[in-house]
């Protein structure tokens, strides 16, 4: 998946978990482990809800990878 | 063949059709051994019915018990530090035990209709039985596992699992990529039936040559299959208006 993320990063910064970090954004704590794995690309909503949270950008957060 | 399609399409085409042709010359040749085939496992699998519905079943319900236990476990062994990677673990190891349930769900009210099919009373009063006690226990499979992800997600899961409404409350409680991994799991279960339906009145064509069955498997795809497809197109519909 082109769609490089750093969530994991910025999330221990925190000392979040998961849930936690779900809480937050009022998503589900399966949602956060989706996106983390690289399993779920968020929408723009749900990525500006978490930027604000972790105190960064989207574009901090999350990198598109162009494929070859 | 790459450069050629159409030499692979007749290719396919023959081979096929050599193969049917073959077949349905050595069914031919064997048409009463066939038939005979056909009435003898009739006759065993009617006096064997019950003991193969609770042998099955509870071999299923045994299985998706002990993946509720083992789950529970997980669950109890939870610390701050191990949280994230033991909720990953619930909820991909849920799937095994849940799969157990529904298909011991689906061999219940299929040894059950069997047993009705044969109408031997002895036969259909323990499978009437064994279906009670197995769709008790399925039930409660399935209620542990939606208490053990309200566990999960306290805050976002408050639905009811034994209520009418739950499928709907259900969903209206998802969020965005639990919706996603529903409809995407809805999809792909449209285009597996899709093949199903198409393999199961094939199946049935090839059936009906030797032994009669009738017409009401015929009528009976051809309702799920009208069902299946329209309730998918009609629910495109009021999506995209």
């Amino acid at each position: 998946m082109p769609l490089i993320n750093h969530l994991k990063e910025y999330r221990a910064r925190f000392h979040l978990s998961q849930t936690d970090l779900g809480n937050l954004v009022g998503v589900s704590r399966q949602t956060i482990s989706l996106i983390e794995r690289g399993d779920y690309n968020p929408s723009v909503t749900l990525a500006l809800k978490i930027a604000k949270v972790l105190e960064a950008t989207v574009e901090e957060l999350f990198s598109y990878l162009e494929e070859q | 063949m790459k450069k050629h399609p159409i030499i692979k399409y007749i290719l396919i085409l023959v081979i096929s059709g050599s193969c049917g042709a073959l077949a349905s010359s050595i069914i031919m040749n064997f048409e009463d051994g066939v038939v005979g085939a056909i009435n003898s496992f009739s006759d065993w699998f009617g006096s064997v019915t019950p003991a193969l519905h609770i042998s099955i079943c509870l071999f299923l319900s045994l299985m998706s018990v002990y993946s509720i236990y083992k789950l529970k476990k997980l669950l109890n062994s939870i610390t701050p530090e191990n949280e994230d990677a033991i909720y990953d673990q619930i909820e991909n190891q849920s799937n095994p035990g849940m799969m157990c349930s529904v298909l011991c769900t689906i061999c219940n009210f299929f040894f059950l209709g069997a047993s009705t099919a044969y109408m031997i009373p002895k036969n259909i009063f323990i499978s009437a039985a064994a279906t009670l006690v197995f769709l008790s226990i399925n039930t409660w499979v399935e209620v542990s596992q939606v208490n053990l992800i309200k566990k999960i997600n306290p805050k976002f899961r408050n639905a009811d699992p034994m209520s009418m409404r739950f499928m709907k409350d259900w969903e209206k409680e998802s969020d965005e990529a639990e919706t996603f991994e529903m409809y995407r799991a809805g999809y792909q279960s449209y285009k597996n039936l899709r093949y199903v339906f198409l393999i199961a009145f094939a199946i049935c064509c090839m059936i009906q040559i030797f032994y009669p069955i009738g017409l009401a498997p015929f009528i009976l795809i051809a309702i799920f299959w009208g069902v299946h497809s329209l309730s998918y197109l009609s629910a495109c519909g009021k999506k995209s208006k």
